[in-house]
């Protein structure tokens, strides 16, 4: 809201305060300034009268004057290019460098003339576009012949010499949207008095009105009428204050009402009363028709919108904009004044709704103060008698169920100094009350105080406690650590195992990165391999980009991959933890992809990445959580057909509960992305899943005493036998004396028949309480061929 | 050899000197070896079943009885010392084969090395990571909360009841009309409290909110706070100003200053808005500060008491601040990044620049 210092000043003292020093007080004081600006400026300026003017020879435009500045500046000769200038004109120059908005004046010669100064226009002393006619923006501003030549306080005479502030207050401020709290606020602030304007009342007539609300959104709804006005231009004052508010001046009646509600906050609305089939105003909200507003539109108005209508016709959308069929223009000449309080919620549904977002509606749902609602259009009665004309007014007719009893408010010193780490005496604090126009009422340690009726946003004891360090200053309060009960903090056992991975993942070279929760269409079906219930959609998305929530991080992660990939980076991986939704469950999920090669040593040694990199991690990732693989079935992933590869991929079951997918991305997925022949892997697990996983406590064991043999076999089988499921057999042959086995070759050539391949792998084997016995070694040894003869038709290479 | 002929004729005297010459040029020989063949040449020379020192044992046999001790004696005084030559000799030569064989070792040691560097840091989980541990330090919990919200937790738990402004539809993400993406993680206030049951709390609360802004240089759909949330018995506006101060001092650095401003939000009152120092001026107005000297950073206030109602805590008794600070914003001030959206991109690139310093 911008606000006038010169209209802050009629109602208080601001004399010695700079305006920054009022924007800083406010803006500690919650209301906020955005800006400070000075309405015209220029720093020497002078009013002259124009001698001589003639064309220039050798342009089109230009005028050569000779212009008189008085006895102090004498006559000067000043080049001007505006169409409007003219022999004996009063006219306004900015001498030598003087500073303008936006240029600084300086001797200059045009076309071989020396000019010292420039004849201006209102829009080069800054003077906002909007407020000027066209005659004003294309020429020179012309000043009455009664102008005083010399003068250089040119601003003061044009009335312009004002500043204007760029108020936004706090939501709960709404107060503060009218000049008059504004003043009030300031008048505290600043220990100032506040003097606020004086009604002088009229003889009113009976009222013809009646008036009434069947809607709990319009509480109160008061009408006045007055007659005998006359249409006419404004008081220059009323002009000048709206203008540096920001509103054009239209004519005295439509001026008064914006300037009742920019000192009130109250929005009025005007009938014009001969328009109106009769008086009777009924306020009703349960209509569904169209509606021909002001601007000559039509408007649907649906249930809920306030309705304000005489004798079944709406004659005003309340609190958004009226009838075109009652309005006020240069003809009226007896109006009704309608000033009434709308639900805050129905005006901001019905004004968005309908795209007829205004000053108005704006206060009307941010909300106001209903107590003074009758002075206030005895004010407006009194503007009306004063500057339009108005010879005879009613009584105001009222429809109104608010309770205007003040608010009373409880708090007590220990409270408010509770609050805040403060010491203040109750001295301090009611002085600072007081300053609010609060009234307080002590008994004992109990205060009451009753609250200014303007101050609807004041509850209890913490906006009192608000008030009182809003005022006293922050810098009152003090410092000091809580002091409390010492408890254990710190991160629970998942947040601690999210923590540690991602340190993990990290130091192994992984990129973490973090990608949007709100998807495409598309992208939700990639990659969908652990939901359960539907996605998520959003009813009102801002686009369809961001339409639903993500069922899986892969499919996101790889879009970051590629955009990576697509910026000349060949090798390397990226991983995200997040937590992935679906109406049926709420899960932790890591992702990891990895692109390209791994560097070993530079650039010098690389290693593809591929199933077994993703596999490794997977691994890995068990071995971070302290769980045995032994717990998960590891299964070609044969659902997937055409994302994963279909022989280089798997699915990692838990119960038969999925718990991860792994592998290579299927080559027609890859080309298709456009990450060329460049081999991706990717992994997906569901962490929640792992976490829920019991892991039991460590406990040490004793260290083998008794030295272990070694003994490798080298296997021939079928190729599609797979190699763990050698492992495993070996290992259950003797779980007890067999402590370790591990695969050490893998090799297939024709040599070794059709469909063969050779496995090479070393069997530890270790008694806890001896050495082992040759014997014993060669039953061990006969036992594991004999079992992976049973079971796999292995045949032993060369003994 | 010349002396070969009649060894049992010789005198003592003689005897000796023939050996004497035998050693000297045995020694000679010895010195001269410059590889491993002449070593085995010359050694073979003297010590083989047909080398000279064997030779020199078969001919005792002809000496009388009187000269053989001394021949002996002779023969096995020249065998030691043409062994110890050898001995020195040998190790000589190990050396420099030895040598030898490491030259044939040596590589170039500039080639990159076999490292695995982890990878750059991503600011924004630096600054959360960082956060988490600050609060931890001063024994707060770690407390989370769902992304997908009732209203009821989002809204009217937090003082925000229906057809309040910031409930507009068009601010939120709604998946029907009492389910959102969280507009803030202060609906966990509700929930910890709702847990703890008239406990004292300490809490904070890393997350991600979503509101329906368009994502620019300085907003996003998706964004991240640390709420924070403590409550006793006498917690005070006081408590959370010294709790800030030493957030921003850790955050920022021990030069930074924090000041509060009031403010306004449903679930805190009184409410403020922090400001800290500015770093790039330190207090003195620059282009980062907009000329002020000071920047906001976050907002907080005092749990409003509808709220501490609400959730079961007695206001007459409880008293507790919570606050809100954007993740991003402070990894946007920290690191001077210039547009939020980086942060959400990925980019290698940017990523790279965030390492331990």
């Amino acid at each position: 809201m911008l606000v006038s210092r010169k209209l802050l000043e009629e109602f208080v003292d601001l004399s010695g305060l700079s305006e920054i020093e009022i924007a800083n007080t406010l803006t500690f004081a919650g209301i906020e300034v955005e800006s400070v600006t000075k309405l015209a400026y220029g720093d020497k300026l002078v009013i002259g009268e124009v001698l001589e003017c003639s064309k220039v020879i050798g342009s089109d435009h230009l005028s050569l004057t000779k212009v008189n500045l008085g006895s102090k500046h004498g006559v000067s000769q000043i080049i001007c290019g505006a169409p409007n200038i003219s022999k004996g004109h009063k006219v306004i120059v900015a001498l030598p460098s003087c500073n303008l908005p936006s240029l600084t004046i300086k001797k200059a010669t045009i076309k071989g003339i020396e000019s010292s100064g420039m004849i201006c226009s209102l829009l080069e002393l800054g003077v906002d576009h909007k407020f000027l006619s066209e005659a004003q923006v294309s020429g020179i501003e012309v000043l009455p012949s009664d102008a005083p030549i010399g003068e250089e306080n040119v601003l003061g005479y044009l009335e312009l010499d004002d500043t204007v502030f760029d108020v936004r207050p706090l939501p709960n401020r709404s107060d503060t949207m009218a000049v008059l709290n504004l003043a009030k606020e300031l008048a505290a602030l600043f220990k100032r008095e506040y003097k606020g304007p004086k009604i002088e009342k009229n003889k009113e007539e009976v009222s013809k009105a009646t008036v009434n609300s069947k809607t709990p959104s319009c509480p109160l709804f008061y009408i006045k009428e007055v007659y005998g006005l006359k249409t006419g231009p404004s008081p220059r004052f009323i002009q000048r204050y709206l203008m540096a508010s920001g509103q054009r001046s239209i004519n005295n009646i439509v001026d008064i009402g914006n300037f009742i509600m920019l000192l009130t906050g109250q929005p009025l609305h005007m009938y014009d009363i001969d328009k109106l089939s009769s008086l009777d105003f009924v306020v009703r909200d349960d209509l569904e028709t169209k509606f021909l507003a002001l601007d000559e539109k039509e408007y649907d108005i649906t249930k809920g919108d306030i309705c304000i209508t005489v004798d079944g016709e709406i004659m005003c959308l309340g609190g958004v904009m009226g009838a075109k069929s009652c309005e006020v223009d240069e003809t009226s000449t007896n109006i009704a004044i309608e000033a009434a309080q709308f639900s805050g919620a129905q005006i901001r549904r019905t004004s968005t709704r309908l795209n007829l977002v205004s000053e108005a509606s704006k206060r009307f749902a941010r909300g106001f103060s209903g107590a003074k609602t009758s002075e206030i259009l005895q004010l407006t009665a009194m503007l009306l008698r004063k500057y339009a004309g108005v010879k005879k007014e009613s009584e105001t007719t009222k429809f109104d169920t608010l309770d205007h009893t003040p608010q009373v408010v409880k708090a007590s010193d220990k409270k408010i100094n509770s609050l805040l780490g403060t010491s203040f005496t109750s001295r301090e604090i009611d002085e600072v009350l007081e300053r609010l126009n609060m009234k307080i009422e002590r008994t004992g340690k109990e205060m009451k105080v009753t609250i200014p009726h303007y101050r609807i946003d004041i509850e209890g004891a913490p906006d009192l406690a608000e008030e009182v360090i809003r005022l006293l200053g922050f810098e009152h309060i003090k410092e000091e650590l809580p002091i409390m009960p010492t408890a254990v903090g710190g991160r629970t056992e998942v947040q601690q195992k999210t923590f540690n991975l991602r340190t993990y993942l990290r130091n192994r070279g992984l990129y973490e990165t973090i990608n949007y929760t709100l998807t495409d269409k598309d992208s939700l079906k990639r990659f969908d391999y652990f939901s359960k219930g539907e996605a998520y959609e959003v009813l009102n998305p801002m686009t369809p980009l961001h339409q639903y929530v993500r069922l899986s991080l892969l499919a996101s992660l790889l879009d970051s991959a590629l955009y990576n990939y697509s910026r000349q980076l060949n090798d390397f991986g990226l991983f995200e933890i997040s937590e992935v939704y679906d109406k049926k469950r709420r899960n932790t999920h890591l992702a990891i992809v990895l692109v390209g090669e791994e560097h070993l040593q530079g650039a010098l040694k690389k290693r593809a990445y591929d199933y077994y990199s993703v596999k490794g991690y997977f691994d890995a990732i068990l071995t971070e959580l302290g769980l045995n693989e032994s717990r998960f079935k590891i299964v070609p992933f044969t659902k997937s057909s055409s994302e994963l590869h279909p022989y280089r991929s798997v699915e990692i079951l838990l119960s038969n509960e999925r718990v991860a997918i792994l592998g290579e991305l299927h080559p027609k997925l890859r080309d298709k992305m456009n990450f060329k022949k460049t081999r991706v892997a990717v992994l997906e697990v569901n962490l929640s899943a792992l976490f829920a996983l019991k892991v039991s406590p460590i406990k040490m064991s004793e260290i083998a005493k008794y030295p272990s043999v070694s003994r490798d076999f080298a296997l021939i089988m079928d190729k599609d036998i797979n190699a763990s499921d050698v492992l495993k057999t070996v290992e259950r042959v003797n779980t007890k004396l067999i402590s370790k086995v591990e695969l050490f070759d893998v090799y297939i050539d024709e040599r070794l028949g059709e469909n063969k391949k050779s496995l090479a792998i070393n069997v530890t084997y270790r008694a806890s309480d001896k050495t082992l016995e040759e014997a014993e070694i060669i039953a061990l040894d006969k036992a594991i061929v004999d079992k992976l003869k049973e079971k796999f038709k292995v045949t032993l290479r060369d003994g | 050899m010349s002396f070969l002929g009649a060894t049992f004729l010789l005198s003592e005297a003689k005897m000796e000197k023939e050996f004497l010459k035998i050693e000297k040029e045995a020694l000679e020989a010895i010195n001269l070896v410059a590889d491993r063949a002449s070593f085995n040449e010359v050694r073979n020379t003297y010590l083989s079943k047909k080398g000279v020192l064997s030779d020199l044992m078969s001919k005792m046999k002809t000496l009388s009885q009187e000269k053989r001790p001394l021949y002996g004696q002779l023969v096995n005084n020249l065998r030691s010392k043409i062994n110890e030559a050898l001995e020195v000799k040998n190790e000589l030569l190990e050396a420099k084969e030895l040598e030898e064989q490491l030259k044939k070792d040596k590589i170039d040691l500039t080639l990159p090395s076999m490292s695995k560097n982890s990878a750059g840091l991503n600011p924004f989980f630096v600054i959360k990571d960082e956060m988490e541990e600050i609060f931890i330090s001063m024994g707060y919990e770690i407390a989370d909360g769902p992304e997908i919200e009732e209203d009821h937790y989002n809204f009217e738990l937090l003082n925000i009841p229906k057809d309040h402004p910031a409930r507009d539809m068009q601010d939120s993400f709604y998946f029907s009309e009492t389910m959102l993406l969280r507009t803030h993680t202060s609906p966990v206030q509700a929930r910890v409290m709702q847990d703890k049951k008239g406990e004292s709390i300490k809490i904070i609360c890393p997350g991600k909110a979503y509101r329906r802004d368009n994502d620019d240089l300085t907003h996003s759909h998706q964004f991240a706070q640390v709420e924070g949330l403590v409550i006793d018995k006498n917690i005070t506006l006081g408590n959370l100003k010294a709790t800030l101060d030493l957030f921003v001092k850790k955050m920022f650095g021990e030069k930074r200053k924090t000041r509060f401003r009031a403010s306004y939000f449903s679930f805190t009152e009184p409410s403020v808005e922090v400001d800290i120092s500015c770093s790039e001026c330190d207090g003195a107005g620059c282009l980062t500060c907009k000329g002020t000297g000071w920047i906001e950073i976050l907002g907080a206030g005092m749990v409003n008491e509808n709220v501490l109602r609400m959730n079961g805590y007695d206001p007459s008794i409880y008293q507790g601040f919570a606050f809100g600070i954007g993740i991003e914003r402070v990894a946007m001030l920290r690191y001077g990044i210039d547009d939020i959206r980086r942060i959400y991109q990925n980019d290698i690139r940017f990523l790279e620049q965030f390492r331990a310093r």
